[in-house]
C-alpha cells in the first residue's frame, strides 16, 4: 500500500505468558478513518500504545510516512505527526484549560525548550489554541479549571490535548467512553469534521459510533487481526459473528 | 503579602543587617546570617527538584559536598589563587555531579527513586572519607591566608542568594518552567505532547547541583573547614524539610525555611543540649499538619 | 591471598549479608505494602541493640535478653505506628520521609538521655567467646558463625511464612496494592502487622548484631542506606529479591574493602592508582548499584511495566 500513512507488520508483544499482540498487520490509508474493534483484552489499547511508542514491541515493525519509527522516542514521533488520547481522561487539573493547551502549543513551535522568557503565549499561538478549543466546542471554558469541568467536556478536551500537537495521525482511545446519547453524537459530529484533514485510528466499543464514522474496521481477538474491511462487510462476516458477537 | 513582596522585604533586610553587624561589632549576627544565606541558595537549588519538578531527591547534601571539596582543595592546593574561579569550579563540579546522579536515578520513579538519591548521596560521603590525602574521616581546614574577609563573604553570598532567586524565578515562570510542573502533575500526558521529560528534568537537576555546589563552596570558606560529615544523609533530609516547612514549589519557601531553621537551631540549642529532640517533635508536626508551609502561613492563602 | 583468609572474607560477607537481610526484609514489605517510606527503620535496629545491651545484663542470659529486647523493639514500633504512622500512610513520600526523620532525630536523641553520648559494648554469649575450627583449617568466631546461621534459619521461617495464607496476603499486596481493598483485607490491622514483623526483625538484627558492632547513636543511619541499595537493587516489595541482593550486596562490600587495594596494587605500580583503591572500594557497592539500575531499572525481581 504505497498511499498508507502508517503501516504495522508482524508486531508481538508478550506480557509475561500472555500475548497481547500476536502478529498483528494494518495499513492505515491517508485521511482514513480506521476502527479497531474487538473484545476486551483483545490487545487494542496495547496496539495504540506500540504505534505511539509508549509500549516497546517484542517483534515487527511500524513504518509512519515512510520511515520506520518501530525504536523511534515517543517525543520524536509526536513531531513526525502522531498523537493520542486516552481512554481514561489524562490532562493537567489545576491548570487552565487555555494552559493545558499551551504545552502542545509549544511542543510543536519548538519553544517548549525556552528557559528564560515568560511563558504566555504569543498572539498567534493564542489564536491556535482558541481555534482548537472552538473547534472541540468548549470556547467558553478556555479559562477554566480544568478540575471544574464535567465529564463530557473532559472528553472534549481529551480531543483538543491529542490536537494540540498539529498531528497527521490521530490514536483515538475509546473516546465515547461514559458519554450520554446527546454528547455521544455531538462527539460523532465533532470526530467527522476532523475526517480527511486527519488519518484517524479509532479504538471504541460504541459500535453506533464506528459503523457511522468509519472507512474501514478491524476486528481483533485475542492480540489477532479476525478481519478488515467496510462495515457491510463485516456484518455479514460469520467469523466475525462467531468471535466477536459469541454467536454460533 | 505576595510572596515576591516577601522574598524582596527579606533580601532587604539581609543587605542592610550584615554590614551593619559587622561594622557594629557584631560578627557572629553576620556569621549566622552568612551561613543561613548559603542554606537558603542550596534551599532555592534543591526546590528546583523537589518542588517545581516534584521529585523527592534525598541526595542533594552530596552536591553541597562536592562544591565545598572543590573550593577546599583548590584554595589549598592553590590551583588559581583566585576565589572566583574557584567558585566557578566548585558550581560546575556541582552540575555535573548532579548530571551523573540524575542520569541514572532518574530512569527511577516513586519510592525507589527516593532510595537511590539517598545511596548516591552516601557514596559520595564514603568516597570523602576514603580522601586520606584531604584528612578523610576528619575533614580539611583551608589555610587562613586563602579566606576572604567577613563583609567579602557576606557580599559574595548574599549576590549568590539573589541570583539564586532570580534564576529560580526566571526558569519556574518560563515555558521550560512551567512544563516541569506539568510533567509533576502528568508525566505521561506530557510526555505523549511531545517533550522529553527525562531530558527536561535532567537538566533542572544539574542547574539544581550547580546551585548547591556554589552554596557549598562559599560555605566552605565561611567555615574555613571541610568534612565528610557536610554529605551524611540527614543533612539532606534536612534540606528537604528545610524547603517542605518553608513551602515547596514557591520561591520564597526555601528563604522561610532556612529562616525557621537557623533561628530554631540558634534558639533551641540555647535552651537545651538536647533540643534536637525538639527539632524532631516539630519536623513530625510539620508533617501530619504542614500543607504549603511558611511561605502558604505568610502569604495568608492555603493551597 | 591464601584460601582460608578468602573463606574468611566470604563467611564476614554472608554474615554482613544476612545482618542486611533482616533489616530489608521488613522495610521492603512495609515499602511494598503501605507505599510508606520509612526513614526510621534504622533506629528500631538500634533501639534493638541499646535493649540488648541493658536487658542481657539484667536478665544475664543472652538469648533471652534478645528476645526481650526484640519484644520491645516491637512495643515501641507499633505504638508509634499506631499513634502517628498510620496519619501518613497517605501523605506524599515526601511528607512521609519528614516525618519519620523527625522520629529519627527523636530516638537519637532520646537515646542519648538514658543510656549516654558514649558508645557501649556487649560482650557474646560465653560459650560463643571462641573460634571454631570449620574445615580446610579455617578458624572462625562462633559467635558470628552461629549469627550466619541464626539469619539464615529466619530466611527460610519468612519463606515458609510466606506460603502461608497471610503471608500470600501481603505479598500480593507488596506486588499491587490495590489487591488489598479488592480482597477486603483489613488494611489497618495488614499495615500493623507488617510493621511489627519488620520491626521484630530489625530489633533482632539490632540484638544480634550488638556484640559485633559498637552500640552508639547514629549506628542506625550508616547501615540504613546499605538497607536502602539492598531494597532497591532486589526490588521494592519483594522478600526473595531482599535476600539475594544483601547476599550480594555484603559479599561484595566485605570482598572488594578485602582485596580490591591488593588487586589494584598488583596490576598497576602507579602510586596514585594504588591510593585509589580504598576510596574505590569503599563506593564499590554503590557504583554495582548504579550499574544495574542503568540497565534494570525496576530491580532485579520485580517486574517492570
Amino acid at each position: 500500500m504505497s498511499d498508507s500513512i502508517l503501516s504495522v507488520t508482524g508486531l508481538v508483544k508478550r506480557f509475561g505468558g500472555v500475548a497481547a499482540s500476536a502478529g498483528v498487520d494494518l495499513a492505515v490509508a491517508s485521511g482514513e478513518l480506521h476502527a479497531i474493534i474487538g473484545p476486551n483484552g483483545s490487545g487494542k489499547t496495547t496496539l495504540l500504545s506500540q504505534i505511539f511508542g509508549e509500549v516497546r514491541p517484542d517483534a515487527g515493525a511500524i513504518t509512519f510516512a515512510g520511515r520506520n519509527i518501530t525504536g523511534t522516542p515517543i517525543h520524536t514521533r509526536v513531531l513526525m505527526g502522531i498523537s493520542r488520547s486516552y481512554q481514561i481522561t489524562s490532562n493537567f487539573p489545576y491548570a487552565t484549560l487555555r494552559a493545558n493547551l499551551a504545552f502542545g502549543l509549544q511542543s510543536h513551535a519548538r519553544v517548549a525548550h525556552r528557559f528564560w522568557r515568560r511563558a504566555s503565549l504569543s498572539d498567534a499561538m493564542q489564536a491556535e489554541a482558541d481555534a482548537i478549543l472552538k473547534q472541540v466546542g468548549l470556547s467558553h471554558r478556555a479559562d477554566t479549571l480544568v478540575n471544574d469541568l464535567a465529564h463530557g467536556e473532559h472528553r472534549q478536551l481529551e480531543l483538543a490535548l491529542a490536537l494540540s500537537t498539529h498531528p497527521r495521525l490521530l490514536l483515538l482511545d475509546e473516546p465515547f467512553a461514559g458519554l450520554g446519547a446527546a454528547e455521544g453524537k455531538a462527539m460523532v459530529r465533532l470526530i467527522a469534521s476532523l475526517k480527511g484533514t486527519h488519518s484517524i485510528i479509532l479504538v471504541e466499543h460504541d459500535m453506533d459510533a464506528v459503523f457511522a464514522l468509519a472507512d474501514r474496521i478491524t476486528v481483533l481477538a485475542e492480540g489477532r487481526v479476525l478481519a478488515t474491511g467496510s462495515g457491510d462487510d463485516l456484518r455479514t462476516s460469520a467469523a466475525v459473528r462467531a468471535a466477536y458477537l459469541g454467536e454460533p | 503579602m505576595s510572596r515576591i513582596a516577601i522574598v524582596a522585604a527579606l533580601l532587604g533586610l539581609l543587605a542592610v543587617a550584615g554590614p551593619l553587624a559587622i561594622w557594629g561589632g557584631q560578627p557572629y549576627l553576620a556569621f549566622v546570617l552568612t551561613r543561613l544565606m548559603l542554606l537558603a541558595v542550596a534551599g532555592v537549588g534543591l526546590n528546583l527538584v523537589l518542588g517545581y519538578c516534584g521529585l523527592a531527591s534525598f541526595g542533594h547534601a552530596a552536591f553541597i559536598g562536592v562544591g565545598a571539596y572543590v573550593a577546599a582543595i583548590a584554595a589549598t592546593e592553590a590551583f588559581t589563587g583566585s576565589v572566583w574561579a574557584d567558585l566557578a569550579a566548585a558550581t560546575a563540579a556541582g552540575a555535573i555531579a548532579a548530571a551523573m546522579v540524575g542520569a541514572i536515578s532518574l530512569r527511577t520513579r516513586g519510592i525507589a527513586f527516593i532510595l537511590i538519591t539517598l545511596a548516591f548521596g552516601q557514596m559520595a560521603y564514603y568516597a570523602a572519607i576514603s580522601l586520606e590525602r584531604y584528612g578523610g574521616d576528619d575533614g580539611m581546614r583551608i589555610p587562613a591566608a586563602a579566606l576572604p574577609a567577613d563583609l567579602t563573604l557576606y557580599g559574595l553570598a548574599f549576590a549568590l542568594l539573589a541570583v539564586a532567586l532570580f534564576v529560580s524565578h526566571q526558569i519556574v515562570h518560563s515555558p521550560y518552567g512551567t512544563i516541569l510542573q506539568g510533567a509533576a502533575a502528568n508525566e505521561r500526558r506530557m510526555t505523549a505532547l511531545g517533550i522529553p521529560v527525562g531530558r527536561y528534568r535532567l537538566a533542572a537537576y544539574a542547574v539544581s547541583g550547580a546551585l548547591c555546589g556554589a552554596a557549598g563552596a562559599l560555605q566552605a570558606v565561611h567555615d574555613g573547614y571541610v568534612s565528610p560529615g557536610l554529605m551524611a544523609w540527614p543533612r539532606s533530609a534536612e534540606l528537604v524539610a528545610m524547603v517542605l516547612v518553608g513551602g515547596a514549589a514557591t520561591t520564597s519557601g526555601p528563604l522561610l525555611g532556612a529562616l525557621a531553621f537557623t533561628a530554631l537551631d540558634e534558639v533551641l540549642s540555647g535552651w537545651t543540649d538536647h533540643w534536637r529532640i525538639a527539632f524532631g517533635v516539630l519536623l513530625v508536626a510539620a508533617a501530619l499538619i504542614g500543607r504549603g508551609g511558611l511561605a502558604a502561613f505568610v502569604a495568608g492563602r492555603r493551597e | 591471598m591464601t584460601a582460608a583468609l578468602l573463606a574468611e572474607q566470604l563467611l564476614n560477607g554472608a554474615q554482613l549479608g544476612v545482618l542486611l537481610f533482616l533489616i530489608a526484609a521488613g522495610l521492603t514489605l512495609v515499602f511494598g505494602v503501605m507505599d510508606f517510606v520509612n526513614v526510621a527503620h534504622g533506629s528500631l535496629y538500634m533501639l534493638g541493640a541499646y535493649f540488648a545491651v541493658t536487658l542481657v545484663g539484667r536478665t544475664g542470659s543472652f538469648p533471652l535478653g534478645v528476645a526481650l529486647a526484640v519484644a520491645a523493639t516491637v512495643v515501641v514500633a507499633v505504638t508509634v505506628e499506631r499513634l502517628l504512622l498510620r496519619h501518613l500512610y497517605r501523605r506524599s513520600h515526601l511528607e512521609q520521609v519528614l516525618g519519620t526523620f523527625g522520629l529519627v532525630m527523636i530516638a537519637n536523641e532520646a537515646v542519648r538521655i538514658v543510656w549516654g553520648p558514649a558508645g557501649l559494648t556487649l560482650a557474646p554469649p560465653h560459650a560463643l567467646a571462641g573460634q571454631v575450627s570449620l574445615p580446610f583449617g579455617i578458624e572462625y568466631p562462633a559467635y558470628r558463625l552461629i549469627l550466619l546461621v541464626a539469619g539464615v534459619a529466619v530466611a527460610v521461617l519468612l519463606a515458609g511464612f510466606g506460603r502461608t495464607r497471610a503471608g500470600m496476603r501481603i505479598r500480593a499486596a507488596a506486588t499491587d496494592a490495590t489487591t488489598l481493598q479488592a480482597l477486603g483485607v483489613n488494611v489497618g490491622a495488614l499495615a500493623t502487622g507488617v510493621f511489627a514483623l519488620g520491626a521484630a526483625l530489625a530489633g533482632l538484627a539490632g540484638g544480634l548484631a550488638a556484640p559485633i558492632v559498637s552500640v552508639k547513636v547514629g549506628m542506625g543511619e550508616s547501615i540504613l542506606i546499605l538497607t536502602f541499595v539492598v531494597i532497591v537493587v532486589g526490588g521494592v516489595g519483594s522478600v526473595r529479591g531482599a535476600f539475594l541482593a544483601a547476599l550480594a550486596v555484603g559479599l561484595i562490600d566485605t570482598l572488594g574493602r578485602a582485596y580490591l587495594p591488593d588487586v589494584l596494587r598488583h596490576v598497576t605500580n602507579d602510586a596514585a592508582a594504588s591510593a585509589l583503591g580504598p576510596a574505590i572500594s569503599a563506593v564499590l557497592i554503590y557504583v554495582a548499584m548504579a550499574a544495574l539500575l542503568a540497565a534494570r531499572p525496576q530491580g532485579l525481581f520485580t517486574r517492570g511495566q
